[in-house]
Formats: structure tokens, C-alpha cells, sequence
């Protein structure tokens, strides 16, 4: 396959970029529209990519030479790399269609051809990231990458709590790129290359090949969310404008899961056990802890941001099973539990994409994000009630949805980790993880619920919610897209599963495996079990028309007469509705020893009596933990020690020249000793 | 062809034979107490009743509420066609899978709560709240079960689980019964049962189950009913499936599958029979211990897989 595909979205979303920033005047509308078209072409021709290039053609390369010898930008794209492009390009599209009507609200107040421009920067650079071909590259366009999204992300600046969450996501991100740098530096001192091609076929001695590992996996896990590294994310994501949150939840976060891949597939030999155990523990851990944050967060979302941080500790538990049977000599269940690392990330990709679009026409129309306020949506808002619906359905792993797949495949390596893991030891691990994967699974149902109920059903609990207007024609259009992906996705696990499969065949050291995990064009399965997605949800609208049938024939013709809801005899009002927060307290009473909710019960007693009370304060909250326990004493010793060196930084021009006239003088000392 | 008119008529055999496991338990937990109790037969004539009974549905609620009746159903009937019972073999047994079972009484359950919370009664809420929080302490301790009973299979699915079940004979391994303790609670718990939920009471603060069904009336409220109890059936099908799938007809053939029939129909009364027993011998649990009940549960399951694992 000749590069032209993807190199000319690169080429148009730069032309958008450009036309979106220089149209000024009458012009500008033109300049924007003409941007949007440009991305979305762009996007079209990069789902293309995936699409031809995952059908198994040979690698292709293109190289632009810099001034330096080593800045030389080079582009490649293979069947890896070709089905992240997909995913860019398929919630990439949907993005530059929602931003079309999203962006209206700040029309007259805000630069809004810098924020399209910006989305347009951020796809190339996403797109760059998959398709580098060496470390100057890769680099340069993770780097891009990170700036485009903090800028984007505080976009609106001007709201309390921006820019302070966009310097934690840029900290953040520079302490992750600094482990790449140097892991990329330990692999050109072995392979003697930048180039990515040369650096496949180093050869590593093991301690190396440890040290590179841990330093990608903290690398990659400081993007991907991984805790204890993910403190900027449930903050980043949420102040975003919600188009470009769902890209970087959707999308951006599976770079960081590319990259990782790319280091532990084709740089790295197969490793010790250890590295897929600790990267099973890290996930399992980043799943439990994202989802439990997610069930005690009232901000709609931080929430969604919280349940990426689960979706991605999941994807890491397949990786982790990956590495376990890699490490254990048995290529085809690695292949197995890749596949459904794989095939998580490209659902994951479109429902968190699809619900942080939804989350953002409901912020739009009922102007506030908090979960317990608004309610009844769904009948202002039906279109966005029905496609939320179906992220939501995806989110909590239903079948006959998209999310489902991916879950369905990861319990499979899990359980193939508890029937034949080559140790005990490995198979109780793996009964744990199966453990672990299924109170997630069970939580996520509960946080889908918890989202869409209380956005969309019950009793309107604001004014604003009561008045609440449809989001507009290109919103709707581009949930709507989202959605049929996740239901198509689902019924037919082809689509991703598919390209998977392809990409399994051809990935090194995996080679030849790929017959553990087989797609047809309505079933995916492999081993001994496979499921048919389809025809499950055959079986269900047959079971719904059953139901209609049988209680006609059985009961005959009957009324429905509208009524009031049961509220023991009281006429029912919004605030005695239950609310998001009492929905999941449960679940915050019985985890309370890990989650340590902080509550603060005020009442304000009548003076004259004790029996009476003037009125209850209540506030409830879950303390970032991490934060206070790791981050806060990490900074606390920092400064103590910088505190230390305070002496010498007296601020006097002459120390600090007699400090370099000692350091010179104890070189030459040393040059003549020597 | 064959396989296909089995797999039909186990599926019809569930459906119809879920209200009298129901009005089974109900008559021997009132022989137990000392009471007469109600006609065996009597679940049949109360969803006979709820489907000529005209509906009255809240305002408030919106069409999530009037569809759920029927994706419950929907989902529960498609899992009663995955579950062998009379025979080894079930309708869909090529994608008769474990975690497929376990996802559709899910989205059945994910339905329910959502109709729960959308008529804007707390109870519903409250109910649906409380139905989230039990299926999420015990899903862990039911997939680590049904590891440990899947094991000697290495599958999950369940048609080879009920072959490998059948050709293992008597059980002898202290595994299996600590697998069969856990699973026990796991099914008590799942069918909303003393000690976790009270399926017969009215009272609103208490309920679970019946919290989000507390808006719904006429057929609606029948097909509720009637999906928690095959549901239940299917449960207690599950159990017999791992743990007794002596009888079960290898083949759709003549006497093969009425002795399976025989066979399903006295596992059934003695499971059902076992959980009446349960009912009536404990109180009801706070919400809050739960967590210890499910919580031994998985580590018996846990206890059941490391000692087949050592042996």
C-alpha cells in the first residue's frame, strides 16, 4: 500500500488547520466550513487506511530529510498501525461533525477558528504518533500531541480550576515523556539507530530489555491513566470543550496504548513472567480504582473521565494476560488475549467518544454537568436520550453492544489463565483477575445506569432541564454515527475483530497463532467457545415479539390509563426524586475502606430547644487519595530538598561567578591529574 | 432438525414450568411453617389475572418504562435458550456461553433499574439502587463459581460443562462441595431470595427486586413476573447443570428425553424444595452484610479452585 492515504490526511488536516486560522473577516465562516471538510475527508481517508492497510499489504515508508542528521521525519504505516488510524479516524469524523454545532455557543466570545484548527492540529498530530518511523518523529508528534491537547483542554480559561488542571495534564505528560526519552536512548545504544525498523531487530540483554520495559510502561502509563499516574486525567479531560474530551479519551489514550504495544511487541524480546503479572495487577488495580471514583463522582464528566481511566485498566489486564502467555511459550492464547485488548480499544474508542458527545449536548442544553441536577431529559431531548442510551448500553458491556465483545474476549483469556495457566501460582492469579474483571463489569452496569437514568429519567430537577433544547442537526448526526458503530460493532464483531485478527496474523512472535481466535462474519470466538452476537440478539427481539404475542393471546385486548406515581399519598415533587449521589451511596458505604468518602453532617439547632433543628448542611466527597497520600509528600520532599541548596542560590552576581571559576578550575585539576 | 425441535421444546418446558417451580416453593414453605399456604398452581392464575387487567402507568415516566416489560422478557427468554435442561444439547448450544448467560440476565437486570428510577418514585429507585449493589457484590464471587465449575471442562460452554459434568459420576473432591456451598448462596442471591430479598413482601422500604416493579401493573407487571421466574428456573438449572447432570438425554431420542424430563423435574423440586427450607429457617439480612455473605462466597469458590488446582 503506497502511503498517499494517510500522508494526505496529514496533508489536508494541515491545509484545514491553516484555512480555519488565515480566513479572516466575512471570510472566516467559509475558512471554517472548508475545515471541517478538509478533516472530514481527512478522517474518511484514514478509516480507509485502516481499512485497506489491515488487509494485509507491505509496509510503506516515506522519509523528509532535516537539517541534522538525526531530525529526519519518517512516516510508515503497517497493519498496526493502520487499525489505531481507523480508530482516529472513525471518532475523528464523528468529532468534526459535532464540532460543527458545539461550537456555535462560543461564537462572539471566544476564537473559535483557534479551537477548530486546534482539533485539526491535535488529529494530525494523533495520526503522526501512529505513523512514526523513528524516535525523532515519534517524539516530535507525542509531543505535539500533548501540547495541542493541554491548549485545547484549556480552551476555556477563563472558568475556575482550568488552568490549574491543564498544568497538572502538562507536568504530567513531560514526567511520562521523559521515561520514553531515555527508553528510546537504552534502544539506539543497542541497535546502533533512531530508526524504528533498525531497533525491531536489536538484541537486548535481559537487564536492558527489564529496564526498557519499566520505563515504557511508566512512560505509556502516565498517558494511558494508569494509577498512581493518572491524576491529571479525571482533571484534564472534564474542562475540555466536549468534542475534543471525547477525542482524548477515545482516541488519545489509545496512542499510549499503541506505543506500549509497539515497545513490548516488536522491540522487546518475550520477557519474564513478571512483566505481564505486573502490568495484569496495574490494570486490574486502574480498573477497580477508576470505576469506584467513577460511581462517587457527581460531575457527568469527570465521571466519563474516571470510567476511561477503567477502560483503559482493563485493556491493560489483556495486555498483561498477553505478556503471561508470551512469557509462557503459548503464542496462541497471547494472541487471544491481545485480541481482545485490541478490540476493547477500538469500542472503547467509539462509546467514550459517543458519551462525551452526549455529555456535552446535555451540558450545552441544561448548562450544567452536575449529575444530580438535571433529569426528564429524555423527553426534550429524545435523539440524544436514544443515542446515550446506546453508549450507555456499550459502557456497561451489554450485548447484543459493541463493548460487550471486548469483555467477552478478555474474560476468555482470563479463564484460559485459570484453566491452563502454566503454574498454579498463574492460575489462581488469573482466577483473581477474572474476579477483578467481573466486579468491574458489575460496577460499570451500575455507573451506565446511574449516567443515563439520572440524566434522562425521572422528574426535571432545574428550570434550566425543564426548558431544555434538542442538541442541534450535526451533534445529532454525529452521535448517531457513534452509535450505530457501537450497535454494528456488536452484532457484528467482524468489524473490529476482524481487522484484529489480521494484524494478530502478522504481529512478530505471534506469528502463526492466530487460529486460537477466529471471526466470522456473525460469530468470534476460539478455543472451545465462541459466541454469536447476532443471533443473541435475534433471539431477544424474537423473545419481545413473543412477549407481545403470548400476553395479547393469553390476556386479550386491555387499557393503559395514565396515572400518578405511588409517593404514599403525597403529590410527587422533583426534590424528593432520588438523586445520582444517593443512587451509588451503597457502593460508597460498603468500599468506604478504600475510598474513605469524607462526609460532613452540619445541623443548625434552635437555641431555645434541643428536639428542633433550623436546617441540615450535608456535604459529601471523595478525597483524591493519591493525591494526598503519593503526590503531596513526593512534593513536600522535593522542596525540602531544594531547600537544602537554598544557600548557595543567594542571588549575588559574584558567588555565582566564583562558583564557575571553581568549576573551572577543578576541571583543569582534573584534566591534569588525569 | 432434531436438535433444533429439542432445543425448542427445553425452551418451551422452561417457560411454562417456571410459575409452578414458584408455587412449589411458595406451598412448601407454607407446609414448613405450619400454614395450608396457596394452591400450587396459583402463580399461573395470577399472571392469568395481571394479563386481562387494564394498566395504569405515571406520568412521569417515559418509554423506557413501557418498554422494559418486554426487553426483560426478550433477554430472559434468550437466555433460557442457552441453558440445557432436559438434554445436554440447548437451542443456541454453539453460542451457548457462560459469560453471554451471565450478560443477558445483566441487561435484563439493566432494563429493570432503569424503569426503577424512571417514574420518579424513590422506591423504584431506591429498589433499582439496591438491585445494582447485590448483582455487583456477587458477580465477582458468581465468575469465580463458575470457574472453579467449569474447570474440568476447560470451557465455558455449557453444553460441554454439562458433558463433562455427566461423565465425571459421583462427586468425591472437597472442591466440589465448597464449589456447591458458594454457588448455592450465589443462586439465593441472584433469585432475590431469604436471606437477601424477601420475594413475597409489600412492604416498600424493604424490597429490592420488587422495588422497581412496585409502578407496574396489568400485563407489564405479569411479564416481570414471569421473567423472574424463569429466571429462577434457569438458575436453579445452572446449579443442576454443573453440579447434578445425571439423566439429562444425550440425544433427542424417545426414551432419552422424557427420562430427562423426569430427571429435570426432580432436580428441580428438590432445589426448589432446599431453597423453600433456606426461606424459612433465616431472617432477611441487613443491606450492609451482604458484602460478608457474598464476600464467603467467593472465597469459598476461591478455597474450591486452589484445592482442584493443587490436586
Amino acid at each position: 500500500m503506497r502511503l498517499w492515504l494517510p500522508g494526505g490526511a496529514l496533508a489536508l488536516f494541515l491545509a484545514g488547520a491553516c484555512a480555519a486560522l488565515l480566513f479572516s473577516g466575512k471570510a472566516r465562516t467559509a475558512g471554517r466550513r472548508l475545515a471541517y471538510v478538509c478533516s472530514a475527508v481527512a478522517c474518511a481517508a484514514l478509516i480507509a487506511t485502516g481499512a485497506v492497510g489491515v488487509s494485509g499489504e507491505t509496509a510503506a515508508v516515506a522519509r523528509f530529510r532535516g537539517a541534522l542528521p538525526f531530525t529526519e521525519i519518517l512516516l510508515r504505516v503497517n497493519d498496526f498501525s493502520a487499525f489505531f488510524l481507523m480508530i482516529i479516524g472513525a471518532v475523528g469524523l464523528a468529532a468534526t461533525i459535532y464540532s460543527a454545532g458545539y461550537v456555535k455557543q462560543y461564537e462572539g466570545h471566544k476564537s473559535v477558528p483557534l479551537l477548530t484548527a486546534g482539533m485539526l492540529l491535535f488529529l494530525a498530530a494523533m495520526a503522526c504518533v501512529v505513523m512514526a518511523g523513528n524516535v525523532f518523529t515519534f517524539l516530535l508528534a507525542w509531543e505535539a500531541m500533548s501540547v495541542v491537547s493541554w491548549l485545547l483542554a484549556t480552551y476555556e480559561h477563563e472558568r475556575p480550576g482550568t488552568q490549574r488542571a491543564g498544568f497538572i495534564y502538562v507536568v504530567m505528560t513531560h514526567i511520562g515523556t521523559v521515561f520514553l526519552t531515555i527508553a528510546f536512548f537504552i534502544l539506539r545504544h543497542y541497535s546502533g539507530s533512531f530508526e524504528f525498523a533498525r531497533m525491531e531487530q536489536a538484541s537486548l540483554p535481559p537487564s536492558a530489555q527489564s529496564l526498557v520495559f519499566v520505563l515504557a510502561l511508566i512512560g505509556f502509563g502516565a498517558k494511558a491513566g494508569l494509577v498512581p499516574l493518572h491524576i491529571w486525567l479525571p482533571r484534564a479531560h472534564p474542562v475540555a470543550p466536549s468534542h475534543i474530551s471525547a477525542l482524548m479519551s477515545g482516541v488519545m489514550l489509545k496512542t499510549a496504548v499503541y506505543g506500549f504495544l509497539v515497545f513490548t511487541l516488536y522491540f522487546l524480546q518475550p520477557g519474564p513472567l513478571w512483566w505481564g503479572l505486573l502490568v495484569l495487577a496495574a490494570g486490574a488495580n486502574t480498573a477497580l480504582f477508576g470505576v469506584l471514583h467513577a460511581l462517587g463522582e457527581a460531575d457527568k464528566k469527570r465521571m466519563l473521565a474516571y470510567s476511561s481511566i477503567e477502560n483503559m485498566g482493563i485493556l491493560f489486564m489483556g495486555i498483561g494476560a498477553m505478556l503471561i502467555f508470551q512469557a509462557a511459550g503459548r503464542p496462541s492464547a497471547a494472541a487471544f488475549a491481545l485480541a481482545a485488548a485490541l478490540v476493547h480499544a477500538a469500542n472503547h474508542a467509539l462509546f467514550k467518544g459517543l458519551l462525551f458527545m452526549g455529555a456535552g449536548a446535555v451540558l450545552k442544553a441544561a448548562g450544567t454537568s452536575n449529575m444530580n441536577l438535571p433529569g426528564g431529559l429524555i423527553r426534550t431531548m429524545p435523539w440524544t436520550a436514544l443515542f446515550m442510551l446506546a453508549g450507555a448500553l456499550a459502557m456497561a458491556a451489554m450485548p447484543p453492544f459493541n463493548g460487550f465483545v471486548g469483555e467477552w474476549l478478555l474474560f476468555q483469556s482470563l479463564f484460559a489463565l485459570g484453566f491452563e495457566g502454566p503454574t498454579t501460582a498463574l492460575r489462581i492469579a488469573g482466577a483473581l483477575a477474572v474476579a477483578a474483571l467481573a466486579l468491574v463489569g458489575a460496577l460499570a452496569a451500575f455507573l451506565s445506569v446511574r449516567l443515563f437514568a439520572f440524566t434522562f429519567l425521572a422528574l426535571p430537577r432545574s428550570e434550566q432541564a425543564k426548558e431544555a433544547k434538542e442538541a442541534s442537526l450535526s451533534m445529532r448526526v454525529a452521535m448517531g454515527l457513534l452509535a450505530v458503530g457501537c450497535l454494528a460493532a456488536g452484532l457484528l464483531p467482524f468489524v473490529f475483530a476482524g481487522s484484529a485478527q489480521r494484524v494478530l496474523e502478522r504481529i512478530t512472535g505471534l506469528a502463526g497463532a492466530a487460529p486460537a481466535f477466529e471471526v466470522s462474519p456473525a460469530a468470534v470466538g476460539g478455543g472451545t467457545s465462541e459466541i454469536a452476537p447476532a443471533a443473541a440478539a435475534l433471539l431477544i427481539l424474537c423473545g419481545l415479539a413473543a412477549a407481545g404475542l403470548l400476553t395479547r393471546l393469553i390476556g386479550g385486548r386491555t387499557r393503559t390509563v395514565r396515572g400518578e406515581t405511588w409517593n404514599c399519598g403525597e403529590p410527587l415533587e422533583p426534590r424528593m426524586t432520588y438523586t445520582a449521589g444517593g443512587f451509588s451511596k451503597p457502593v460508597r458505604v460498603a468500599f468506604q475502606r478504600l475510598l474513605m468518602p469524607h462526609r460532613v453532617l452540619y445541623v443548625d439547632r434552635d437555641p431555645r430547644t434541643p428536639y428542633f433543628a433550623r436546617g441540615f448542611t450535608y456535604a459529601s466527597e471523595l478525597p483524591p487519595l493519591v493525591e494526598n497520600l503519593l503526590y503531596k509528600p513526593a512534593m513536600n520532599l522535593l522542596v525540602a530538598g531544594a531547600r537544602l541548596f537554598r544557600g548557595i542560590q543567594n542571588g549575588v552576581v559574584q558567588s555565582y561567578l566564583l562558583y564557575l571559576l571553581a568549576t573551572l578550575v577543578l576541571i583543569l585539576v582534573w584534566r591534569i591529574w588525569r | 432438525m432434531g436438535e433444533f425441535l429439542t432445543g425448542l421444546a427445553q425452551l418451551a418446558v422452561v417457560v411454562l414450568i417456571a410459575p409452578l417451580v414458584t408455587g412449589f416453593i411458595k406451598k412448601i414453605k407454607a407446609i414448613l411453617q405450619g400454614r395450608q399456604g396457596p394452591r400450587i398452581l396459583q402463580p399461573y392464575y395470577d399472571l392469568y389475572k395481571y394479563m386481562r387487567k387494564d394498566a395504569v402507568v405515571s406520568r412521569e415516566s417515559s418509554w423506557i418504562f413501557t418498554a422494559t416489560p418486554y426487553v426483560v422478557f426478550g433477554a430472559t427468554l434468550a437466555a433460557a435458550a442457552l441453558v440445557p435442561v432436559i438434554a445436554r444439547d440447548s437451542l443456541l448450544s454453539f453460542t451457548g456461553d457462560l459469560v453471554l448467560l451471565i450478560y443477558l440476565f445483566a441487561l435484563a437486570r439493566f432494563f429493570i433499574t432503569m424503569a426503577g428510577v424512571d417514574t420518579g418514585s424513590s422506591f423504584g429507585a431506591q429498589g433499582a439502587s439496591r438491585e445494582m449493589f447485590v448483582s455487583s457484590l456477587a458477580e465477582p464471587a458468581l465468575f469465580v463459581t463458575l470457574l472453579a465449575a467449569a474447570l474440568p471442562a476447560g470451557t465455558t460452554n455449557l453444553s460441554m460443562i454439562a458433558d463433562r459434568a455427566a461423565e465425571r459420576g459421583w462427586p468425591t473432591s472437597p472442591a466440589f462441595y465448597m464449589m456447591l456451598v458458594a454457588f448455592a448462596i450465589l443462586v439465593i442471591a441472584e433469585t432475590g431470595r431469604i436471606p437477601v430479598d424477601n420475594p413475597d413482601t409489600h412492604l416498600e422500604l424493604t424490597m429490592i427486586h420488587e422495588g422497581p416493579l412496585l409502578e407496574y401493573s396489568g400485563k407489564a407487571l405479569a411479564l416481570l413476573q414471569w421473567s423472574a421466574q424463569i429466571k429462577q428456573v434457569l438458575l436453579f438449572a445452572l446449579l443442576a447443570d454443573f453440579c447434578f447432570p445425571w439423566g439429562m438425554a444425550v440425544s433427542a431420542e424417545w426414551p432419552a428425553l422424557p427420562a430427562g424430563l423426569a430427571a429435570f423435574a426432580v432436580k428441580m423440586a428438590a432445589i426448589g424444595a432446599f431453597a423453600a427450607f433456606v426461606e424459612m429457617s433465616t431472617a432477611k439480612m441487613r443491606l450492609f452484610k451482604f458484602p460478608r455473605l457474598l464476600g464467603a462466597a467467593l472465597v469459598l469458590s476461591f478455597f474450591a479452585l486452589t484445592a482442584e488446582y493443587l490436586m
